[in-house]
């Protein structure tokens, strides 16, 4: 979805900083043509058919009846049915070029913004894993850092907004809040200092 | 005891020091995500929601009510000064609130925005004390008659899936499907579980919140080219006593018309905030100036937005049908603090309710207060580079999940639910049907087998009493008027594209400005 502002906008890179007087907003930088929609519809009803077949086979391994009572399988088969014909539907919508397609559709990814969203995502995907090992203290302060340069942040700017989070989170929880979180390699001197 | 001796108890129990610390710390912390590129209030509450679980039940809810009101006037504020609303049902203060700004009266639409917000919040309380009564007159339902309510809440569907209503459906089903994983409310057998004991008790409905919403905005927000918009001048922030005369009017009838359209099932906020605009632009002694800044345009749409979203909260409170996605994680937030929003929740914790309901109060006078001398804080944070935005937001949704079971998988089903809630919107689906259907997916089978089981295997118990027969019925006939709402949002867009081609000066039109959040 795009986002204007006022007719006095002024149009930076992304992670730039905002110049004097001015906020920061976002603004899309391509638009689907009709036929990619339509394939990308297509592909989505497609997996929501598969997604409810898969769901349909699951619900063998449960009984769908139990003493004359709906049994576990009972709700999963009537979801389950329900998604594939409404999926088909969506199938057939898109094929015949019956999904609107105007200016409130969000815009499609382009090539260098889906490889940094992909990398963000590792990164979220790496903390999960690292998050016991290393302590949050530490997985928080790099997360944080990689998320900001991934953003194209200043490496000047990422390292304390990652290390600044880090700290004032983790003594946020667990001092005010009271909630223990993972120290993992830190936990030496997290104890001493805590 | 009588609702006003109960609600007065409830003011004792949200006046005590801690309950008004976490009230106040809501609206602050709503008010803050609420500014942020991208965050509206679902994606606002969805991120704070994990603070909440912290702290005990009544503060806890407290605090997600301040959350949400906060939010939705961080979104004013954005709606003013930048021309970026913070959720849809801003867009109408935008056509005269960024207007009034440029003319460096943007000082006087906010305090009036906020005046408005607190007029129409305080009528729809009033609306919800006086609804009170109808919960406990329906304490003694069955299981078929909850059956019916899961039932009336699915149709609503259809009002929250827009102009795609097999999308939405598709939506609906596919939440519906992600409450079935974990015990089977029947015979206690896992499914879909694949054998990993982090399922059993279900997927999370907060990390999938916050991925669905929250992390799948962001990550869109990475692939837009940062546009630092020019921040208009606040100028003098008191209103005129002529901007408070002409405001009077305004904020009356856009009371009256948000609170009946919120009761509306799952009528959009943009319905209430447009057609309170179109009427002051045609009603309004100051009709001359819309276009040009007409303080009614602030008044009138702000005090129909606020007055909308308490009224909303009046099925869910009353019969625990939420109606909006905003309900629907609120409503999530009673579930994992042990209470369930509806009759029950009079009959069995009536300091809870009533607790909440002068919390709503409470929380609303904070904010008239709090927003006037904070509103030239809120402006630094708009000028944070989004690059360090993106991580300190991922960085907290991170420390969301986690906190919300103390365990990482949680983690990975944000970042699940955050891929396929991006995916979602690039495909123009809507997602607000999950949050609604995943809340509801557990009441309805429950209800279901409950009701079979007493009736012994009776399908035709669901409709043998006059309330579950009438909900149904009711649920019928949202169904069948998908095709009027259809007509009925094409109309609205027609009269919004009129409003926004009109000419305002001298071969000027005013621009349509897009929402910060889907």
């Amino acid at each position: 979805m795009s986002l204007r502002t006022g007719a006095d906008d002024v149009v930076g890179q992304p992670g730039d900083a905002a110049p004097d007087g001015a906020a920061t907003s976002t603004e899309s930088l391509v638009s689907w043509t009709p036929r990619a929609f339509r394939i990308a519809n297509v592909c989505g009803a497609a997996a929501a058919a598969a997604l409810a077949a898969a769901i349909l086979i699951a619900s063998q391994d449960f009984a769908f009846r139990v003493r004359d009572l709906p049994g576990p399988a009972f709700f999963p088969v009537v979801i389950g049915v329900g998604l594939l014909g409404l999926s088909l539907a969506w199938l057939v919508l898109s094929i015949a070029g019956r999904i609107p397609l105007d200016d409130e559709v969000e815009a499609p990814p382009d090539r260098s913004a889906a490889i940094r969203a992909i990398a963000s995502l590792g990164v979220v995907a790496a903390s999960a894993f690292a998050l016991q090992p290393l302590g949050y203290p530490l997985t928080t302060a790099i997360a944080v850092t990689v998320l900001a340069l991934l953003a194209r942040a200043r490496l000047r700017a990422a390292i304390p907004a990652g290390v600044g989070f880090a700290v004032l989170s983790f003594l946020l929880v667990t001092t005010a809040l009271g909630v223990q979180l993972p120290t993992g390699v830190l936990r030496p001197l997290l104890v001493g200092l805590l | 005891m009588d609702i006003f001796a109960q609600l007065l108890a409830g003011f004792q129990e949200v006046l005590s020091p801690v309950n008004l610390l976490f009230a106040l710390a809501g609206c602050v912390l709503g008010m803050v995500v609420g500014i942020l590129p991208g965050f509206g209030p679902p994606a606002a509450m969805a991120l704070l929601l994990p603070v909440t679980y912290v702290v005990g039940p009544i503060p806890g809810i407290i605090m997600i009510a301040a959350i949400l009101y906060g939010s939705m006037y961080g979104g004013t504020i954005t709606a003013v000064l930048l021309n970026v609303p913070g959720e849809p049902s801003s867009v109408a203060t935008t056509l005269e609130g960024y207007t009034l700004a440029k003319q460096g009266r943007g000082g006087p639409a906010l305090v009036i925005a906020a005046a408005g917000s607190f007029v129409g919040a305080t009528v729809g309380i009033v609306g919800m004390v006086l609804a009170a009564p109808l919960a406990i007159a329906v304490v003694g339902l069955g299981a078929r008659d909850y059956f019916a309510i899961g039932v009336l809440g699915l149709s609503l569907v259809v009002g929250l899936s827009g102009r795609n209503v097999v999308k939405g459906l598709v939506c609906a089903l596919i939440g519906l499907a992600i409450g079935l994983v974990g015990l089977d409310p029947v015979l206690g057998t896992p499914r879909f579980t694949g054998g990993m004991p982090e399922l059993f008790d279900g997927i999370d409905l907060v990390a999938v919140v916050m991925g669905l919403f929250g992390l799948s905005e962001m990550l869109i927000g990475l692939e837009h080219r940062a546009t630092s918009g020019r921040l208009t001048k606040l100028g003098r922030i008191a209103p005129t006593k002529e901007d408070w005369r002409r405001s009077v009017g305004p904020m009356a009838r856009g009371s009256v018309i948000g609170f009946f359209t919120g009761l509306l099932p799952g009528s959009p906020g943009t319905a209430a905030t447009f057609f309170s605009y179109a009427l002051e632009r045609r009603v309004s002694k100051g009709r001359a100036q819309f276009g040009r800044g007409a303080i009614e345009g602030v008044a009138g749409p702000e005090t129909a937005n606020n007055s909308l979203g308490i009224a909303t909260m009046i099925p869910m409170f009353t019969l625990g049908i939420p109606s909006s996605v905003t309900m629907a994680i609120m409503m999530g937030a009673f579930i994992v603090h042990g209470l369930t929003p509806g009759p029950l929740l009079f009959r069995d914790h009536p300091d809870v309710a009533w607790a909440i309901i002068a919390s709503l109060f409470v929380g609303n006078v904070i904010l008239l207060v709090l927003n006037v001398p904070l509103i030239r804080v809120w402006l630094y944070i708009l000028k944070i580079p989004y690059s360090i935005l993106f991580a300190l937001v991922v960085g907290l949704m991170i420390l969301g999940a986690f906190l919300v079971t103390g365990a990482a998988f949680n983690i990975l089903v944000l970042l699940v639910s955050g891929i396929f809630g991006y995916v979602l919107r690039k495909l123009d689906v809507p997602l607000a049907p999950i949050a609604l259907t995943m809340v509801l997916g557990s009441i309805l089978e429950e209800n279901l087998v409950r009701a079979l089981l007493l009736s012994d295997g009776d399908v035709g118990t669901l409709v043998g009493s006059p309330f579950s027969a009438t909900l149904l019925t009711g649920a019928v006939l949202v169904l069948c008027s998908a095709p009027l709402l259809a007509l009925l949002r094409t109309r609205l867009e027609r009269r919004r594209a009129r409003l926004m081609a009109a000419p305002t000066r001298a071969g000027e039109t005013t621009s349509l400005p897009t929402t910060k959040s889907s």
